[in-house]
């Protein structure tokens, strides 16, 4: 699987950067200014633009080895949205795509940022996001949690023996609980699961981000950030050499799912 | 219906900002100078450019995640007006594209534009 590397910082991307979320709409406006607005179905595109400076031998070598892999254009590859949540839903936990296991879900609890966007959980078991994603990047998992419950945590594993967990205390109160991972063995898949052995948690802002910390929660709907099926938008890759070992670029990328 | 989502100051947009009147006017000009009007649009119509700095990432997720519920132009949403605080039923986003730039940590720019329609 072709993957757009990170940075040996377990960055992706730096800053500045430029996201584009796009649509085609055709709109006919009627003589008495009333529309008809049609959707094209089959359009749906996001593009990053990503400048990177000062990037060492290896950081770009990583970047050039993609490229060539793909022959610009013409293959795909995997891209992990630099600052995004891969997570998808990451607060509904009454959608599918979360696996529950011996847990029920409540909805509508109230939340640390003053809303009622958290969720109940009662019961032994666990509540589980897996991602096809490579397991050797960088991963920073955080979730808000309270429980009065001892034995609850924020397990984030690879499928098989690498864990990390953050137990939650059981004091009561709001407190957002965050791991991160450092890999070595790629079984391409990710797991973010939250575990209980009884009593009830409430869960707000699950958030799985490919960097080494967690940033701020951004909710998710039903697209995470994972893309699976990126392509670089130039047949063309400059690196501009700006001393030895020091490397610079703008590299863009976009992800049209119906073109995949 | 959905609703704008405001930002964590309570606003819906910052200083400076951009409100228009907008009507649909046709007019034919004759031979003799003399002048046709009349209305296209049943009233007029407002339009709004919001231009924000300094979003978090939160905020610019929740502003994202807005735009691909509604897909671009396509869907229609409440918007409160920020002049007025009135909160105008039917708008929708002026453009298909929402460009997002951050230029740092919680330094996010976003432009875009919104506009009253028919109901």
């Amino acid at each position: 699987m072709l993957v757009f590397p990170q940075l040996s910082s377990g960055a992706a991307a730096q800053f500045p950067l430029r996201r584009e979320t796009g649509y085609r709409t055709l709109v006919n406006v009627l003589p008495d200014g009333s529309e008809i607005r049609v959707a094209d179905l089959d359009y749906f595109e996001r593009q990053w633009e990503l400048p990177l400076e000062l990037l060492t031998d290896a950081e770009w070598q990583a970047i050039e080895d993609l490229f060539a892999a793909t022959e610009g254009r013409l293959q795909s590859f995997l891209f992990l949205e630099p600052g995004e949540n891969l997570l998808a839903w990451s607060g509904k936990f009454t959608e599918d795509l979360w696996v529950k296991s011996g847990i029920t879900v409540t909805e509508g609890i109230d939340d640390p940022e003053g809303g009622t966007g958290a969720s109940r959980i009662s019961g032994g078991g666990s509540v589980a996001q897996t991602l096809s994603i490579p397991a050797v990047h960088r991963y920073a998992g955080s979730i808000w949690a309270r429980t009065s419950a001892a034995g609850a945590n924020l397990r984030v594993t690879d499928g098989g023996g690498q864990v990390q967990t953050a137990e939650f205390d059981a004091s009561g109160a709001w407190r957002r609980y965050a791991v991160s991972t450092a890999w070595t063995v790629d079984t391409g898949t990710v797991v973010f699961a939250v575990t209980t052995s009884g009593g009830t948690v409430d869960l707000y802002g699950a958030q799985l981000e490919a960097q080494p910390f967690a940033s701020r929660y951004k909710e998710t709907h039903a697209r995470g950030g994972v893309h699976p099926a990126a392509r670089f938008m130039s047949d063309t890759l400059a690196d501009r050499a700006t001393g030895p070992g020091e490397h610079s670029g703008t590299i863009r990328i976009a992800w049209t799912p119906s073109q995949t | 219906m959905a609703r704008f989502p405001k930002l964590k100051s309570g606003a819906v947009a910052q200083y400076p900002a951009e409100r228009q009147q907008v009507y649909a006017t046709e007019v034919h000009r004759f031979l003799d100078c003399k002048e046709q009007r009349y209305r296209d649009f049943a009233a007029g119509r407002k339009r709004w450019v919001i231009a924000l700095e300094l979003l978090d990432e939160t905020e610019m997720a929740r502003l994202a995640r807005f735009f691909e519920d509604q897909q671009g132009r396509l869907g229609t949403f409440e918007f409160e007006d920020p002049w007025t605080g009135t909160v105008v039923p039917v708008c929708r986003f002026g453009a298909d594209q929402l460009p997002i730039r951050e230029a740092g940590e919680a330094r996010g720019v976003v432009k875009l534009t919104v506009e009253e329609v028919q109901a």
